[in-house]
């Protein structure tokens, strides 16, 4: 009886915290493309996997934790009550789907996405730049409201 | 420069600075640290002046502005511009110094490093020795080697491709080690290029770069880090003359 009773608290517990760590064990297939549900190496996994956790934190305005995915220099440029601030005004909830990965060398990486609005009136196409730093892959901060020159055609 | 050189800032028991200037004693002592400090300003003037160039500027300067406080008297807006000059300097010493409390570690310089590798591509380097002749036959007969026992003014330069005068330019465009290139007049002489080597371009490694890359750091944070410990001292009431 005491055994059972140790399995239910055992279960509700595992269910309860299974949440908390779904991105870092697996991708969320969900915010995947159909055609990019397979990942060609570890290399690549482990990218979609740090993108979609941070786009998760990000769109729920989670800036603290998303904000040690940045770029270290920029994080040592640009302090955390800064980043809060700049991106307080973005919206929230939205999604974001991953549609392609492409490595302009061993570690630059140019993911490609979609933007969908939390009502689904709005949607477009982004390109977001990772780099790989000391293993773990970076995102590049948005510094400027102004749109990035080099990123147009 | 030279009235640097005479100034005592005093930092009174109010921590406000205050400036005595006083003539130098001792005129011809020139201390090797000054020596250097002159040829490095020169320098960056894109001027290369000797060790003895710089001790008799230095020199110069010196009596003239002994000479200067045994006639006249410095002017009070000239103690209040030094006055200014001086706190702006120990301001940003004070805020360099503090800036080092902020520690760079090396995922940042990493980051920084991948982000930035354009900025670390040390451009092609062409050493060569430079004969100068100041008239065109001769530096044609010595291009030609038609005799060989002229003996021409020479040094040796090493040219940055980039940095090159546009007007030279093309001349190194191709070029190989050995290789001796046709007159050209440039300046004042008629100049003869003998190349003796080429250091190709190349991409410093991280390992080069580290320091560079802490000092750009530093100053990308400057202003805030001032704007943050002028904050944090006015909080404190530590702030003098208040």
């Amino acid at each position: 009886m005491r055994n059972k009773a140790f399995e239910i608290i055992f279960i509700i517990l595992t269910i309860l915290f299974s949440g908390c760590n779904h991105y870092t064990n697996k991708i969320e297939f969900a915010m995947l493309s159909p055609e990019k549900k397979t990942f060609s190496n570890e290399k690549e996994k482990a990218l979609a996997r740090r993108y979609l956790e941070y786009w998760d934190l990000f769109s729920r305005k989670k800036f603290d934790k998303a904000y040690s995915f940045e770029l270290p220099h920029q994080q040592f440029i640009h302090d955390l009550q800064w980043y809060r601030n700049f991106n307080e005004p973005n919206d929230r909830n939205y999604k974001i789907i991953l549609k392609k990965i492409d490595f302009l060398n061993d570690y630059i990486a140019v993911i490609t996405a979609e933007y969908i609005s939390s009502d689904k009136e709005t949607s477009f196409v982004f390109k977001d730049k990772w780099f790989l730093i000391k293993g773990r892959w970076f995102h590049v901060m948005k510094t400027s409201r102004l749109p990035d020159i080099q990123k147009l055609p | 420069m030279k009235k640097i050189l005479l100034f005592f800032v005093i930092i009174s028991a109010l921590y406000s600075v205050e400036i005595q200037v006083n003539p130098e004693k001792n005129i011809s002592f020139i201390s090797p640290k000054e020596i250097s400090f002159i040829k490095e300003k020169f320098l960056k003037q894109h001027l290369k002046i000797s060790t003895e160039d710089a001790r008799t500027y230095l020199k110069d300067n010196r009596i003239l502005a002994n000479m200067f406080l045994q006639e006249y008297s410095i002017p009070k807006e000239d103690y209040l511009k030094w006055k200014i000059l001086i706190e702006e300097e120990l301001s940003n010493l004070y805020v360099r110094k503090k800036e080092q409390e902020k520690k760079i570690t090396d995922d940042v310089i990493e980051s920084y490093y991948k982000t930035h590798q354009k900025d670390f591509i040390e451009d092609r380097k062409i050493n060569a020795v430079v004969y100068r002749f100041d008239d065109f036959q001769k530096a044609l007969d010595f291009y030609e080697n038609k005799d060989a026992n002229m003996n021409p003014k020479k040094e040796e330069i090493t040219l940055i491709t980039s940095q090159i005068h546009p007007v030279i330019a093309p001349l190194f465009e191709k070029v190989s080690e050995g290789q001796i290139l046709p007159p050209v007049f440039f300046g004042r002489d008629y100049i003869v290029f003998r190349i003796k080597k080429i250091v190709p371009s190349r991409t410093k490694s991280l390992e080069e770069s580290k320091e560079v890359i802490k000092k750009i750091l530093y100053d990308k944070i400057f202003i805030k880090t001032k704007k943050q410990i002028i904050e944090n001292i006015e909080k404190s009431g530590k702030a003098r003359g208040k």
